[in-house]
C-alpha cells in the first residue's frame, strides 16, 4: 500500500468497529486522490477503494441550487429523518408555516439520540424534501425556506 | 437553583434510592421510574444516580434561578420553557429567569404517570444514609424530608461541576433521546395483549415464596387476567382490582423483609404491588415479585390502567437487568458520539 493511501488497515479496522458500535451500514470517505467505501456485509465490513476522478459521480444527487431568496435546510448528520417526535401525532411544522431562525423543523434519529433539524434562517418552510423515515446522509437537503418579506 | 412555583402533592426529590439499610427497617425510597431518572442524567452528562425531582401530579411549574442545562424525562406532560414547547425526553439549556411548565394537557401519547426534572450537577440536597432520596414515611432525606411545595428553592450541584460563572456549552444541549419503550418494548416478552390499547404494560414476575399456597384457579387467574391499577395506588404500593386470589388453606406468616416489586395478597384477595415507599416488612402471603428490571414500566402505568403479568424464571430476571445495563451503555455511547459531533 503506498504512503499516499487514505487509510491504513488498522485505521480501517478501527473505523469498522465504530461503525458496528453505532449500527451504521456504510460510510464513504473521499480524498483528492481516492475514495474508500466501507460497507457492512454478512461477514463484517468490506472495503472498496477507487481512484477519485475529478468529476466522478457521487452516490448522492448533486446539491440542489436553491432559487434565489431561498435557503436549504441540510441534514447535519447521517440519520433517519423524522417530521415529528415519535410521541406526537402532528408534524413539527406544516408546509407554508412561517418559521424563525433556530426553530425545530424536524428531527434526525441517530441511533438512540434525536437531534433537531433547525431552521438556519427566518422564512416560510416548504414541505419535507425527503420522506419521513428515510435514512439521510450528511448534507442532504431536508427543507427549503423561502426567505424575504411576504 | 430552581424555585418551585406550582407543585401538586407528591412531588419530591429522589435519586436511585437508599440502598443497604432495609435490614435496619429503612425503606429504599428513590425514583419510581429509575430508568427515566438515569436517562435524564445521562443526557446531561451527569453520573446516572444524581437526584432529580419526581413529579406525579400536574401542573408543575418551576423557575430556573441560574443558567443551567436541564432534562425532562418520563411521562409526556406538554413541557414548555417560557411558553415554548419542549419535546418529550429532551434536554435544553435554561437561562436564569426562565419558567418550566408541565401542564398535563395536549398530550397525544398514551398516558405515563410520572415525569422527572433533572439538572446539570443534580439536585443538591444533603446526603442522608448515602442517598438524596426523600424518605416520606420517616420524614428525612431529599428536600427537608417532605414533598415539594410552592416557594421551595432547590439547589443544583452545578457549581461543583464547573465554575458557577461559566455558562453551559449551548452546542451540546438541545437534543432528545428515543423513549425507552422503543428499545425495550414489553411486546418483546408478551404477545398476548400487544396492540390492545387498553393494556398499559405487561411486566415480568418471578413466583414468590408463597406462590404454591394459592389454589390452582387463583394461579391461573393471576397470569391470565388483566389487572386494573386502582385509585388506591401511590408510592407505597399499587392496589390492583381483578379476580380474588385465594389460598388453598389459611396460613399465617410472620412479618418478614420485603422489597419493592413484591406482590402481596391480603385477606380480601386483591393483590398489592409494593413500590418504592413500601414498608420494609410485611406478613401477607406473596404470590410473586415484579422483576427489578420492569419496575420502571409499572411506575409509568397510571391509575385506571390495565396491566398483566408474565411468568419468568429468576435467571431470566437477572438477564433482564443485563439488558437494561446494555441499553444504558449503548445510550451513553450514542449521546457521547452526538456531543462530540455537535461540539
Amino acid at each position: 500500500m503506498n504512503d499516499d493511501s487514505l487509510m491504513h488497515p488498522q485505521a480501517l479496522q478501527q473505523i469498522a468497529q465504530w461503525l458496528q458500535a453505532a449500527d451504521i451500514d456504510a460510510v464513504t470517505i473521499e480524498s483528492m486522490v481516492e475514495r474508500v467505501v466501507l460497507s457492512r456485509g454478512p461477514n463484517g465490513y468490506s472495503v472498496q477503494r477507487s481512484v477519485a476522478a475529478p468529476e466522478a459521480p457521487s452516490d448522492t444527487p448533486p446539491a440542489t441550487v436553491p432559487p434565489r431568496g431561498s435557503v436549504d435546510v441540510l441534514a447535519g448528520s447521517v440519520g433517519i429523518f423524522l417530521d415529528r417526535h415519535p410521541w406526537r401525532s402532528t408534524p413539527l411544522v406544516q408546509p407554508g408555516d412561517r418559521v424563525q431562525a433556530g426553530a425545530t423543523l424536524g428531527l434526525l434519529q441517530i441511533g438512540l439520540v434525536l437531534a433537531s433539524v433547525v431552521a438556519p434562517d427566518t422564512g416560510t418552510v416548504s414541505r419535507p424534501l425527503i420522506a419521513p423515515g428515510t435514512i439521510v446522509g450528511y448534507g442532504t437537503p431536508l427543507f427549503d425556506i423561502a426567505t424575504g418579506a411576504h | 437553583m430552581i424555585e418551585i412555583l406550582a407543585c401538586g402533592p407528591l412531588g419530591s426529590v429522589q435519586d436511585l434510592g437508599r440502598e443497604g439499610y432495609l435490614r435496619f427497617g429503612v425503606g429504599e425510597a428513590g425514583a419510581m421510574d429509575r430508568l427515566a431518572l438515569m436517562i435524564g442524567n445521562l443526557m446531561l452528562d451527569n453520573p446516572a444516580g444524581l437526584a432529580g425531582i419526581e413529579i406525579a401530579v400536574f401542573p408543575f411549574q418551576a423557575r430556573f434561578l441560574q443558567d443551567i442545562a436541564f432534562a425532562v424525562t418520563g411521562a409526556d406532560r406538554a413541557a414548555q420553557l417560557d411558553g415554548r414547547p419542549l419535546l418529550p425526553w429532551w434536554t435544553q439549556v435554561a437561562r436564569a429567569g426562565q419558567v418550566l411548565t408541565l401542564s398535563g394537557s395536549g398530550v397525544d401519547h398514551g398516558a405515563g404517570a410520572r415525569s422527572y426534572l433533572l439538572c446539570e450537577g443534580g439536585m443538591d440536597v444533603p446526603l442522608v444514609l448515602g442517598s438524596r432520596s426523600t424518605q416520606l414515611r420517616g420524614r428525612f432525606g431529599g428536600h427537608m424530608g417532605r414533598t415539594l411545595v410552592q416557594g421551595d428553592i432547590v439547589r443544583s450541584g452545578v457549581a461543583e461541576r464547573r465554575g458557577a460563572s461559566s455558562p453551559p456549552q449551548d452546542c451540546s444541549y438541545g437534543f432528545g433521546v428515543l423513549p425507552p419503550e422503543h428499545a425495550l418494548p414489553w411486546a418483546a416478552f408478551c404477545n398476548a395483549g400487544a396492540g390492545n390499547p387498553d393494556i398499559a404494560t405487561a411486566v415480568r414476575v418471578v413466583p414468590a415464596a408463597e406462590y404454591r399456597n394459592f389454589d390452582d384457579v387463583s394461579v391461573q387467574n393471576f397470569w391470565d387476567s388483566v389487572w386494573r391499577i386502582s385509585a388506591q395506588s401511590d408510592r407505597y404500593g399499587f392496589r390492583l382490582a381483578g379476580p380474588g386470589l385465594a389460598l388453598r388453606e389459611p396460613m399465617e406468616t410472620r412479618s418478614h423483609g420485603i422489597v419493592p416489586g413484591v406482590i402481596q395478597v391480603p385477606p380480601n384477595g386483591q393483590p398489592i404491588i409494593q413500590m418504592r415507599d413500601a414498608q420494609p416488612t410485611g406478613g401477607y402471603p406473596k404470590v410473586g415479585t415484579v422483576i427489578e428490571a420492569d419496575l420502571w414500566r409499572l411506575s409509568q402505568a397510571p391509575t385506571g390502567a390495565w396491566i398483566r403479568f408474565v411468568c419468568v424464571s429468576y435467571e431470566a430476571s437477572v438477564c433482564a437487568l443485563d439488558d437494561l445495563d446494555a441499553y444504558l451503555a449503548r445510550l451513553k455511547r450514542h449521546i457521547a458520539l452526538y456531543r462530540q459531533a455537535a461540539a
